[in-house]
């Protein structure tokens, strides 16, 4: 049984996350104190430093993190569903690798551009292009005359994974130092880049997977029977598959886009929330994106003020919170029981 | 009027023909036993009546309509299936798998409720209710499956006509285990809702059926009221085993002996 009531969790999450945005606006490699950066937030604010700094650069860099975390939560709940495979994975589906190979023409490419906004910009198009060709090619593969077989799909998705991998090692092989170091970076995945329009364009998909997944929450519950089960259950099987496909690869697309990839996010997230509350879908996907949205705001808080004024690689920092989290929780409920 | 009127039906999804000229019929709150080797097309039938496998000729009338009109919400109020397999692997909980069964309903929350009792109790699993699934034993979750199924069709106002159809539901169960198999078929059937097992077991589908048919590679090569049906010459030509048929000493029923 559930070790808490998925409502209570839910409503922690609700209650935790805008303190977790308040500390994330509040730290950093310049303090600001809770008082100060709230007073920031108001429109009577003067235009002095904190409002400068919570305002131009702390804020929408928060709300990014906060929204690709939501992001990768809910497409890895779901991706786990429709796979009925607790090791799935949004990557799965070949997404970030397209998206990877995609930065990585455009850093290796177009690098004389790759400078500022307008470079950014060209970058994350790149990503987002290169991670919907991968699905599209995925998908294809995957699609027979009676329907898409989530297994060939597996494969299929690993090998454009490594067909994407290879290609991009030869595009490195070919690329100066600079330009090594510069795709390299940007695999770790970072949120350094974050301004307005990229909040508001992880919003827009944000709101899109949270508002739209979570309607085939009781088709996903079927699904996990079986196909055919869920089918027999009056479930309309592909339709739900080919929608919670464009779904994830819509979001993830998005999400490596903006922050690069971030690992573990996706995996282990879902399993968090399974852990605490179930497999109950109505309850896990809307949790797995609260905890998503939880576990990035606090890593990229962290990523910015351990080593300040360095930054960390958020992924690194996911990767160095969760899995201890993750762990405990794995040992303090061996009845888990996945097979 | 028949519930379940199945006429020359041919299915060939893969090419080669799986079903090769069905027909039969089936009234309201009869049961019918499917017997047949390995490979003689049970699954598949029980499959394409339940709409997951195309029909490539012939026709499949449920409650006077051909199914292929119906709707798949529509039909799922009406026809349940326990599969040989279920590859569930999350840790949901028995009560959590059983509600399952009553996703196609809009029937409340109160009213599922109270079909998960009445199913737990006859399908003895409220001692399991709040196990998890993942933990239970090969012949627990079958017990668990074929309670989600009958939670499906379970009640009289799920849908005017009912059909539930098991594809070797007994096949992991202990004996005392068995015999419930039979007491929830007959007490769904007594209900009005029309029964289709495929079973290994003879002498346990005689016991109980109205109707068996024997299948053997894909095609029909015998059906009838199981007295007629059951006899050596149709073991020897469709199981190539030796079998003596006889009464059984309390019942009356044919009982299948090997000699």
């Amino acid at each position: 049984m559930p070790a808490l009531r998925p409502t209570w969790l839910i409503g922690l999450q609700f209650a935790a996350l805008p303190l977790a945005l308040l500390a994330a606006l509040a730290l950093g490699s310049v303090s600001l104190g809770f008082g100060d950066s709230l007073g920031a937030l108001l429109p009577a604010a003067d235009a002095d430093r904190a409002a400068a700094i919570v305002g131009q650069i702390r804020l929408p860099r928060a709300l990014m993190a906060a929204l690709v975390g939501a992001m990768l939560g809910i497409s890895g709940a779901a991706m786990q569903g429709i796979f009925r495979n607790p090791l799935a994975d949004p990557s799965l589906i070949g997404v970030t690798a397209g998206a990877s190979l995609g930065a990585s023409a455009m850093i290796a490419l177009a690098s004389p551009l790759i400078a500022g906004a307008l470079g950014l910009t060209l970058l994350s198009a790149g990503a987002f292009a290169g991670g919907m060709l991968a699905v599209l090619v995925v998908y294809r593969l995957a699609r027979t005359e009676v329907g898409t077989s989530v297994a060939t799909m597996l494969l299929a998705g690993i090998a454009i994974t490594a067909l994407a991998g290879a290609c991009g090692n030869v595009l490195e092989l070919y690329s100066s130092n600079e330009v090594l170091r510069r795709i390299s970076l940007w695999r770790m995945g970072g949120l350094d880049g974050a301004d307005y329009p990229r909040a508001l364009a992880a919003l827009v998909i944000t709101a899109l997977t949270v508002v739209l997944l979570p309607r085939f929450s009781t088709a996903l519950n079927a699904m996990l029977l079986g196909e055919s089960e869920a089918r027999y259950l009056g479930i309309d099987v592909e339709r739900t598959k080919r929608l919670i496909i464009v779904l994830v690869a819509l979001s993830v697309g998005c999400s490596v886009a903006l922050a690069g990839t971030i690992a573990f996010v996706g995996l282990v997230v879902p399993h968090m929330v399974r852990l605490l509350i179930g497999p109950d879908h109505r309850y896990l996907l809307p949790a797995s994106a609260q905890a998503g949205a939880l576990l990035l705001l606090v890593a990229d808080t962290l990523a910015r003020t351990v080593v300040a004024p360095m930054e960390l690689p958020v992924g690194v920092v996911t990767a160095l919170v969760g899995v201890p989290f993750f762990v405990s929780l794995l040992r303090r409920r061996r009845d888990y029981g996945m097979q | 009027m028949a519930a379940l009127i199945v006429e020359g039906l041919h299915a060939a999804p893969y090419g080669p023909a799986l079903l090769r000229d069905i027909g039969f019929q089936l009234e309201p709150g009869e049961v019918l036993g499917l017997i047949g080797p390995n490979g003689a097309g049970k699954s598949s039938l029980v499959h394409c009546i339940a709409g997951g496998l195309p029909v490539t000729r012939g026709s499949i009338r449920f409650a006077g309509q051909d199914l292929a009109q119906w709707q798949a919400p529509e039909r799922a109020r009406a026809i349940a299936v326990q599969t040989q397999h279920s590859s569930l692997n999350f840790p949901f909980s028995v009560e959590e798998v059983i509600l399952l069964g009553r996703i196609p309903h809009a029937s409340g929350r109160s009213a599922d409720l109270a079909v998960l009792e009445e199913v737990l109790e006859a399908t003895d699993t409220a001692s399991l209710r709040r196990r998890s699934y993942t933990q239970l034993s090969g012949g627990e979750r079958q017990r668990v499956q074929l309670a989600r199924t009958v939670a499906q069709v379970w009640r009289r106002e799920d849908a005017g006509q009912r059909l539930l159809m098991l594809d070797e539901p007994s096949a992991a169960l202990d004996p005392a285990h068995q015999r419930m198999v039979l007491q929830v078929v007959a007490r769904v059937a007594a209900d009005g809702c029309s029964v289709i097992i495929a079973s290994h077991d003879f002498n346990l589908l005689a016991s109980r059926v109205d109707r068996l048919l024997v299948m053997r590679e894909g095609g029909q090569f015998a059906f009838g009221p199981p007295e007629a049906v059951l006899t050596p010459a149709v073991f020897e030509q469709v199981f190539d085993i030796p079998a003596l048929v006889l009464p059984h000493p309390v019942s009356g029923r044919p009982m299948v002996v090997q000699p």
